[in-house]
């Protein structure tokens, strides 16, 4: 039994301890907004929040998760409030297909946590996930505009 | 704006959420169906509009949501046309229905940028009907003349204060014969589409993580799948050793996969691919198991392929005698043979992935003779006809259900791995979820092929092409989504786009091909043929000018052949300062196509640094696409195709070796990166208001060429294959990734 809390609610599981923490959110505990991308880490899909850090969970065994807080998509805003971040991606309208777009979100709030006014440089430098559809002007456009929400 | 996507259509297929442990609210939000008037008192009017007598309004999106923007687009078409109250209109995704297909292929399908030029019209008349029968309803019980009632926000509206909603005629509306020749709404009276930019629809849910893509599929009683597909192209299994798998934790059972036919009819020698799956309780489960199996292959006659001896039969090919007439205009043998001054040159474009995010998935449930599909797919009823054809089931007893599609690109259009979790539920005799791994979908894709293609043109004195030769060597591009057999007509129409018809007018011209049959797999592919045609016609004419002393620009415009492209010339020169003096190593280039009835010109704006990396300044887009009905879309289309392009353009390629596919993952196949795309960028359209074209495959097609067109003006060096990367051309992004710094233009 591997204890740990998803979005602020506890949570036992049962699945190999060797189980990505992916497949432990997707399909024991039911979250499917973590995305299944590459299986290596590459490309950021399945980006989450392991206390602090964001981790690519695809490739981040479960029984790491022991006794820590994990936070999803589904975690960082609520029903009524969006996080700041996913306000601006609907201001900017950055999805297409859609899929990546969860990673991005979640390294973008870890990103303006440690960093509330990023340049263009530090974007670079932080935000490598992978997007097919080609939403990078606007994830950009909008991680600037969310650093302007969180600041108001 | 309360929109609502519904992604099953038939009440009796609505899934119910299913509670698992730990105490999470589980998905299939997006699966509910927030209209709660019973089905008896949904009139439909026609396949694409229902309406109760709440006056909820419901619009069929036929189209796959792949990214694209079909599900606001399409519906925002119909609620303009019917006076439907955009913000209290429910969405449903269609099943498949004859009223779907698209009329110029009779199939059922997204793709071939033709969710909006092929259905503009169609959706038009429909609603103009159905909004036609509603006023005649009313009309009759109010003893008014039809002509002076009106539609708007999902209300009939007279002339003496007569007012009542749809709901309330919907049911007598219904039962009225379907008008003919309505009239339509002149574009004065649009209000949601016409360069006006909606939210999506599907935009909320794609932020929240509540989007139901095809690998969020659950079930009842479901159970999970993974597979492996033997990976050398026409080899076969020769054993498969258990090797303790049957004691691995919820196992449930393995499965030799039989080879289907990727669509109706698919000539000899093509994904004839063997597969082995694992069926688990769980997912991650069934990876393990996989992982157990020891499977043993036949590497078949294709153990030897590699890029190297492919790309020499290419070369071979192009040499030979064996053509294809495809166009033959005016005397260009002759001419060519008479003029001394002749330039000539050869291109080639590497083999591309799909690479969508979303690796290919599909659940089925096969109960009986009924299949039901939940699939990511732009092929509904092309799964559809596969799987009736190879279980021998009736096509009426297959329901596919669309989900939202992790992008699509062409590569969804084929319904090879439908076919593989049918194959498993109808074995389990369970509901059965397959997902592949990223490595299965990289190494099975169906790829856009290697394309050569060479060019020789006689200039007069002042360097204007007399005549024009073209050859083009390519395996087929559009075989596999069609049951005609090209092979045997020599040419596929797919193939040839962007050099069969051009936007030139060269008096004497001749095209001629030669349809490699390949082992791997190949089929349509973003920008389809003209990707890889244009790339080559492109950058000749860039060639030709520079033969010429010509400038770029000046050169095609003396050469096109309608005013439609001289406008987007013209505007990209001025938004690009095409004039402007240039500094020390800065080049500008610019293409132009036409292509899926848009026209399109390009000028991208770059610099070579000192140490030979390459910085993209600016790339400024200009569309005549005729009428831009949603510019918010039509502009993420554009930027989306930049990246979708510059990928090709620079790092990604597919090659062979030992007889499969050397590129398994996004480490070995690069696609461009957000560092990558620090650039300015500028996206012009014109409203020519003519016939409306597509734009989602046209974006990409001209901005290779007009990035070489670009170097070249820098450097003077011409590149004629591609990706960049095979000639040391990098972005510094890319350059710092490199394990030794070889980088030089």
């Amino acid at each position: 039994m591997i204890t740990f809390k998803v979005n602020k609610k506890k949570v036992s599981v049962n699945d190999d301890p060797d189980t990505p923490l992916l497949w432990v959110l997707r399909d024991t505990v039911g979250l499917k907004g973590t995305k299944f991308g590459c299986g290596k880490a590459f490309c950021g899909a399945c980006s989450v929040h392991v206390n602090d850090t964001v981790v690519r969970s695809c490739s981040f065994p479960v029984k790491y998760a022991e006794g820590k807080n994990i936070t999803t998509i589904e975690g960082v805003g609520t029903e009524d409030e969006l996080h700041p971040v996913q306000k601006a991606w609907i201001e900017e309208q950055v999805p297409q297909c859609g899929y990546c777009q969860s990673g991005f979100i979640m390294s973008t709030v870890k990103l303006l946590e440690h960093n509330p006014d990023p340049t263009d440089e530090d974007i670079n430098k932080s935000i490598t996930n992978l997007c097919r559809c080609g939403t990078y002007y606007r994830v950009r456009k909008a991680i600037h505009l969310a650093a302007k929400l969180k600041k108001s | 704006m309360a929109k609502i996507i519904i992604h099953a259509v038939s009440r009796r297929n609505f899934i119910k959420t299913t509670g698992l442990a730990a105490g999470g609210l589980l998905l299939q939000g997006c699966m509910k169906f927030s209209n709660n008037s019973k089905e008896s008192e949904l009139a439909s009017l026609n396949a694409f509009i229902k309406i109760d007598m709440d006056n909820k309004v419901t619009l069929i999106v036929h189209q796959a949501e792949m990214g694209q923007g079909a599900s606001t687009t399409l519906p925002a078409i119909l609620a303009d046309e019917l006076g439907a109250d955009w913000s209290n209109v429910l969405l449903e995704n269609s099943l498949t229905d004859p009223a779907f297909k698209n009329p110029k292929y009779d199939l059922q399908f997204t793709g071939n940028a033709e969710s909006i030029r092929g259905f503009h019209d169609i959706l038009r008349k429909t609603a103009a009907t159905a909004r036609e029968m509603l006023k005649q309803a009313a009309a009759t019980q109010w003893n008014v003349p039809k002509a002076s009632l009106r539609t708007e926000n999902s209300y009939i509206i007279g002339k003496n204060g007569e007012k009542a909603t749809f709901g309330e005629f919907a049911v007598p509306a219904s039962k009225l014969p379907a008008p003919k020749n309505v009239k339509l709404k002149p574009q004065t009276e649009w209000k949601l589409t016409g360069n006006k930019s909606l939210p999506r629809v599907d935009i909320p849910e794609k932020v929240n993580g509540k989007a139901v893509f095809g690998i969020d599929v659950e079930l009842p009683d479901m159970l999970y799948a993974s597979i492996e597909i033997c990976p050398y192209f026409g080899g076969r299994i020769k054993e498969i050793h258990e090797n303790g798998v049957r004691k691995q934790s919820g196992f449930v059972e393995f499965f030799k996969i039989p080879v289907a036919n990727p669509v109706v009819a698919y000539p000899p020698g093509f994904n004839k691919q063997e597969a082995v799956a694992v069926v688990a309780k769980s997912y991650w489960q069934s990876r393990r198991a996989l992982d157990t199996l020891k499977i043993v292959y036949d590497k078949g006659v294709n153990q030897k392929m590699d890029s190297k001896s492919l790309y020499a039969i290419y070369e071979k090919t192009l040499k030979g005698k064996k053509w294809h007439e495809s166009v033959k205009e005016g005397t260009p043998i002759e001419q060519l043979e008479k003029v001394e001054k002749t330039h000539k040159a050869q291109y080639y474009s590497a083999w591309q992935s799909h690479a969508t995010m979303e690796p290919m998935n599909a659940t089925a449930k096969v109960k009986g003779d009924k299949v039901e599909i939940w699939a990511p797919t732009q092929g509904q009823e092309m799964a559809q006809i596969l799987i009736s054809k190879e279980f021998n089931i009736p096509k009426e007893n297959i329901t596919v259900h669309r989900t939202y599609l992790g992008g699509g690109f062409g590569r969804r259009l084929l319904a090879d791995y439908v076919f593989q979790a049918v194959f498993l539920s109808k074995k389990t005799g369970k509901p059965v979820k397959l997902i592949w791994t990223r490595e299965q979908d990289m190494q099975h894709d169906f790829y856009r092929p290697g394309t050569m293609q060479e060019f020789e043109a006689s200039v007069d004195d002042t360097g204007m092409p007399i005549a024009m030769r073209t050859k083009l060597v390519s395996p087929t591009i559009l075989q596999a989504v069609t049951s005609v057999d090209y092979v045997f007509e020599g040419e596929d129409p797919s193939f040839p786009e962007g050099i069969k018809e051009i936007p030139y007018h060269i008096k004497n011209r001749l095209l001629e091909t030669n349809m490699l049959r390949l082992p791997p797999p190949t089929s349509v592919w973003r920008t389809t043929g003209f990707g890889p045609n244009v790339f080559a016609l492109e950058s000749f004419l860039d060639e030709l000018a520079a033969k010429a002393g010509e400038d770029p620009i000046a050169y095609r415009k003396k050469l096109v052949a309608d005013a439609r492209s001289t406008a987007v010339l013209d505007l990209a020169a001025k938004a690009s300062n095409w004039n402007k003096p240039r500094k020390k190593n800065q080049g500008l280039g610019v293409a132009l196509t036409h292509s899926f009835e848009s026209f399109v010109a390009q000028v991208v704006d770059v610099s070579i640094g000192l140490s030979g990396i390459l910085t993209i300044n600016k790339i400024t887009t200009v569309v005549d696409c005729g009428t831009v009905l949603d510019p918010g879309i039509a502009r993420a289309s554009i930027e989306s195709g930049l990246v979708w392009g510059l990928s090709a353009a620079l790092n990604s390629e597919i090659n062979f070796k030992e007889g499969r596919t050397v590129e398994s993952n996004f480490n070995e196949f690069k696609m461009l990166t957000m560092p990558e795309f620090d650039i300015e960028i500028e996206t012009l359209f014109i409203n020519s208001g003519e016939k409306i074209g597509g734009i989602a495959e046209s974006g990409p097609i001209p901005i290779a060429p007009a990035l070489c067109n670009a170097i070249f003006d820098a450097t003077r060096k011409r590149y004629r294959t591609l990706p960049l990367g095979k000639h040391g051309v990098y972005t510094q992004y890319s350059a710092d990734l490199l394990p030794v710094s070889t980088h030089t233009i």
